[in-house]
């Protein structure tokens, strides 16, 4: 994966050589993508650890935001769930 | 030699001539004359020579047997290949120019080409990438025929090595409403014979300036990223948008980045690494070439 971020914003792009797909991606969902390539593994190490990072609770908007960011990143092939 | 003197004219029917057209040798042959007369009215400024070779090989043929004749027709051939239905004969000259549309869209690969209108001034580039529809022929005529140099109004071609963009100066392809008002603002440009294309959309094609077509080797910065939408009766609005969301919105309109793989991807990245990039909303003609031009010039 290539990822580019540009000064003016805060949002990744993020270029899938095995597919030739480009996708935008927030900044949170990027935070997710590098701590699933860093091995972790469970949903709830995902949403506390993004949580900690935004300085808020695990609380019902934050683990549907999180599990919709997984679910859009699964759907575009740049992640594989390793369970169901 | 720049113009079809008898002996290319015989060569145009039999062999074939090869046109320069910016980076691209093509390779032309036809035996009709609908294709005659359109190279010499929009390709007279292109050099053009007795060859048999080009990067591409684009030939416009009669229809056979009873088509010759009745409801005659125009069959394009590039690179071998026949990928059009034929045409009505009265196409032949438009077909030439759709065809090479299709071949620099295909095989251009030492570019990463983008569907973009590309216009210049003081050599930096405004890139308008769009659907088909969205206004960008229009709006690039209008302000080519006001003074900005005219690269193309159909491809955006990048060069991974410099990324600069290259010029393609081809004929302005204009549809429906827009052939009356770029006719109306400029009586004087050589325009084609109207016809309707596949899709019913009516369609002239215009000839750019003499000064864009001399310019053809002059590569340009990429300054500006404008992705256009006329709106009948809306006030121009340009609007700032992130470098982020315009490299998506480039790539979701380049014909072959992901063919050329890495490469291909950072050259778009590269294009917009120093460009502003907006969206834009227009329908007054004068009002968005005023703020486009005070925009540049600031």
């Amino acid at each position: 994966m290539i990822w580019t971020k540009y000064p003016d914003g805060d949002d990744w792009v993020v270029y899938n050589p095995a597919s030739g797909d480009v996708h935008l991606l927030t900044a949170a969902a990027r935070r997710l993508w590098e701590l699933i390539a860093a091995g972790a593994s469970s949903f709830d190490t995902l949403a506390m650890t993004l949580a900690g990072d935004l300085d808020r609770p695990v609380d019902e908007e934050l683990t549907r935001a999180t599990r919709d960011a997984l679910a859009s990143m699964d759907r575009v092939g740049l992640i594989r769930p390793t369970s169901r | 030699m720049t113009t079809l003197d008898s002996s290319l004219v015989s060569a145009l029917r039999t062999s074939g001539v090869q046109l320069t057209i910016g980076p691209f040798l093509v390779h032309v042959r036809s035996s009709l004359p609908g294709v005659r007369n359109y190279l010499d009215r929009f390709y007279g400024e292109f050099p053009v020579r007795d060859a048999r070779d080009g990067h591409f090989s684009v030939s416009v043929v009669p229809g056979r047997g009873l088509r010759r004749w009745i409801r005659p027709q125009a069959i394009s051939l590039i690179n071998g290949a026949r990928p059009f239905y034929p045409l009505p004969g009265n196409l032949a000259g438009p077909l030439f120019e759709w065809a090479l549309n299709w071949a620099i869209g295909r095989v251009a690969h030492r570019w990463v080409v983008v569907h973009a209108a590309v216009v210049e001034r003081g050599g930096r580039a405004m890139i308008f990438p769009a659907e088909p529809g969205a206004g960008k022929s229009t709006l690039s005529a209008a302000l080519t025929y006001s003074g900005w140099r005219f690269l193309s109004d159909e491809f955006a071609m990048l060069d991974p090595a410099t990324g600069l963009v290259w010029p393609m100066p081809r004929p302005i392809s204009l549809k429906d409403g827009a052939i009356e008002i770029i006719r109306a603002r400029h009586p004087d440009v050589i325009y084609g014979p109207e016809g309707t294309n596949v899709d019913d959309e009516r369609f002239v094609h215009a000839k750019p300036p003499v000064s864009s077509i001399t310019r053809v080797h002059e590569a340009a910065v990429p300054a500006w990223i404008v992705t256009p939408r006329y709106r009948a009766g809306a006030p121009t609005s340009i609007v700032p948008v992130a470098r982020a969301h315009a490299l998506v919105q480039l790539a979701g309109q380049s014909f072959n980045y992901n063919y050329l793989g890495v490469t291909g991807y950072e050259t778009l990245v590269r294009a917009i690494e120093h460009a502003q990039c907006f969206t834009l909303e227009y329908s007054d003609l004068d009002d968005v070439i005023a703020r486009l031009t005070e925009m540049t010039d600031a």
